[in-house]
């Protein structure tokens, strides 16, 4: 089934990303005088940072992985004990390692990313907690954020890896998370500038403010031909293969790869799919929709000139391709 | 933002109307879908303003403006509506994306196909709506299992634990899962992103803590001056009255009722700061 990873903005995936993090908390007056009674601070479970990020990733409309990243505070005591309630807001995983030293050779805004939560369905899915990672650092970069710190657990140190982290310090075992964590960093400069290679279609980055993730899982339909779409995917790792049923058939006509675009036509008119569309691994997409697109449009209507490239380009490659076959 | 489906019905019947809603609700219970009603013509054409509706079910016999009339306005604004007309007999009309649909409606199925075909299918894919069985579907299902088969490819399981960097304490030890639930208030309305966002338990809890406490506070202070007053009345006057011996009796009662209810009150306070203190460990 696919899932679906959003930045939380809106109010009601506000309140989907507080759900799905009060699901592991008993629901009883007791524990939330814990939860009061120990930080001295609701801010470690409630969004009260401006600026914070939060991204979500549905499964059948249910919400299923959360990220949060905050900007970032440098704690005012170091030391190897758990610093008292004066603080930093972030000691919840601030608490051990000094990230001010790092700080000050990096010059530029950090963010902290402070809460992971990926329920256990999903937590063997890799390509989806690339895709939450990437999600999230790709909206980060989008405002100019510089780099990101981030103490690196066990299960998630393959995925930081491949994304650029580097270790900052030595791993130390964290008390109230009952884990090793390992401080790391992200430069998001040569983070984007890699992401942003690999897309073909440059003029489709000017819409990333309507970007979201889709994550399929193999065998995964789609896009079915006959059916109503109005959203454009854009393969960022993975393959899907493009079928036509013919003559009562299922033909495989082509294998789509990293860095295409598929369904454009559907985001600006409303024909039906010509064709179907199956994922052959789990493959992860970026996506957007038609609604947000015209917003967009209305928004900033210059952006017609890179759709109008776009939609050139695939006229010439078809074109080129139609005069392939009629010569051969 | 999650896409939500916009769904416009327009008759002055409103007891058909929510027969339509309920069959519709039945079926597409779970989807985002965001169902206005309208009485007349003029009534809808003022929803379709505020919002690009992508389904107008609407009866084709109306007072004041028809069916036919409505579809052509709706069209002046938007050309992309579905819109299915209502009605007995068809109305000479012969355009785009505007399908008659005779009533009493017979067939619920096939009327709930027609409605399905509107919705854009990544709705339907977010929010796990089960394929109907047509002929495409079964052949793309087929192919689908057959390549799973054929290159040996298992869906990744689930793993075994959460993968989670949330504070241990928080964690129920008894590993059940209760959802906290709280849905957004009206007055949230004014957040924005990146301004600072307070999640309606936050409020409601710092609130409660607040008034929980200036509670106390009025308890405790009326208590003590209670007492205080009480003593401060000054030594029981002999020449009494019957009638005034009684009432110093009640006031010696309050004063001792008071006095206790203080104390237990004070180390019920004190005891739970204990009693939690040991279970935060």
């Amino acid at each position: 089934m696919a899932t679906l990873i959003k930045d939380a903005t809106s109010i009601n995936e506000i309140n989907d990303v507080l759900k799905l993090r009060f699901s592991i908390l008993k629901e009883s007056s007791n524990t939330l005088n814990r939860l009061f009674g120990s930080t001295g601070k609701v801010s470690d479970f409630f969004d009260v940072y401006p600026n914070t990020q939060n991204v979500i990733a549905y499964k059948r409309g249910d919400a299923v992985a959360t990220l949060r990243a905050v900007p970032y505070d440098p704690p005012k005591k170091l030391g190897g004990q758990v610093p008292s309630k004066d603080n930093s807001e972030h000691e919840v995983l601030n608490e051990i390692f000094d990230y001010s030293e790092a700080n000050d050779q990096l010059k530029g805004e950090a963010y902290f990313i402070d809460i992971v939560l990926i329920r256990k369905e999903q937590s063997k899915h890799s390509a989806l907690i690339m895709a939450l990672f990437k999600n999230l650092l790709n909206t980060l970069a989008s405002k100019k954020v510089d780099y990101v710190f981030f103490n690196v657990t066990g299960e998630l140190e393959k995925f930081t890896e491949e994304l650029g982290f580097r270790t900052l310090g030595e791993t130390f075992h964290s008390d109230r998370l009952k884990k090793d964590v390992t401080p790391s960093v992200l430069e998001i400069g040569p983070y984007y500038d890699a992401f942003v290679a690999e897309i073909e279609d440059r003029e489709i980055l000017r819409f990333q403010e309507t970007f979201y993730h889709i994550v399929y899982e193999p065998g995964e339909i789609c896009m079915t031909r006959g059916e109503k779409g109005t959203t454009a995917i854009l393969i960022e790792s993975g393959e899907v293969e493009i079928l036509i049923d013919k003559d009562d058939q299922v033909i495989p006509i082509a294998t789509v790869g990293k860095g295409n675009l598929i369904g454009e036509i559907g985001l600006v008119t409303n024909e039906r799919r010509t064709a179907s569309i199956m994922a052959k691994v789990p493959t992860s997409c970026i996506a957007f929709d038609r609604e947000n697109f015209m917003d967009m449009m209305s928004k900033k209507p210059n952006l017609m000139l890179d759709m109008f490239k776009i939609f050139s380009k695939r006229l010439q490659a078809s074109n080129k391709e139609l005069a392939k076959l009629k010569k051969g | 933002m999650r896409g939500n489906f916009y769904l416009l019905f327009v008759s002055p019947d409103e007891h058909q109307t929510s027969i339509y809603a309920a069959k519709i609700k039945e079926r597409f219970g779970r989807l985002p879908f965001q169902v206005d009603f309208a009485i007349d013509g003029a009534k809808a054409l003022e929803k379709f303003e505020k919002h690009f509706h992508h389904l107008v079910i609407c009866d084709v016999n109306m007072p004041v403006m028809d069916g036919p009339s409505l579809v052509r306005d709706i069209r002046k604004i938007e050309g992309s509506s579905v819109i299915f007309l209502l009605g007995e007999k068809r109305p000479e009309i012969d355009e785009d994306s505007v399908e008659f649909i005779k009533i009493p409606i017979v067939n619920w199925t096939e009327f709930i196909a027609k409605v399905e075909d509107v919705i854009p299918e990544e709705i339907k894919i977010e929010y796990g709506l089960t394929k109907r069985d047509t002929a495409l579907n079964r052949r793309l299902n087929e192919y689908c299992e057959q390549y799973l088969k054929d290159h040996n490819i298992e869906i990744e399981r689930a793993g075994e634990k959460e993968i989670s960097l949330i504070p241990q304490y928080f964690y129920d030890e008894s590993d059940q899962e209760k959802v906290l639930t709280q849905t957004a208030s009206e007055d949230l309305s004014a957040s924005s992103p990146g301004g600072v966002m307070m999640s309606p338990l936050a409020k409601a809890l710092k609130k409660k803590f607040l008034i929980q406490g200036i509670l106390e506070i009025l308890i405790l202070g009326g208590l003590l001056y209670y007492t205080i007053t009480l003593f401060k009345g000054g030594p029981v006057d002999d020449d009494s009255f019957a009638e005034e011996n009684l009432f110093i009796n009640l006031k010696n009662i309050m004063a001792l009722l008071t006095i206790f209810s203080f104390l237990g009150y004070f180390f019920s306070k004190v005891f739970e700061k204990i009693f939690l203190k040991k279970e935060k460990k």
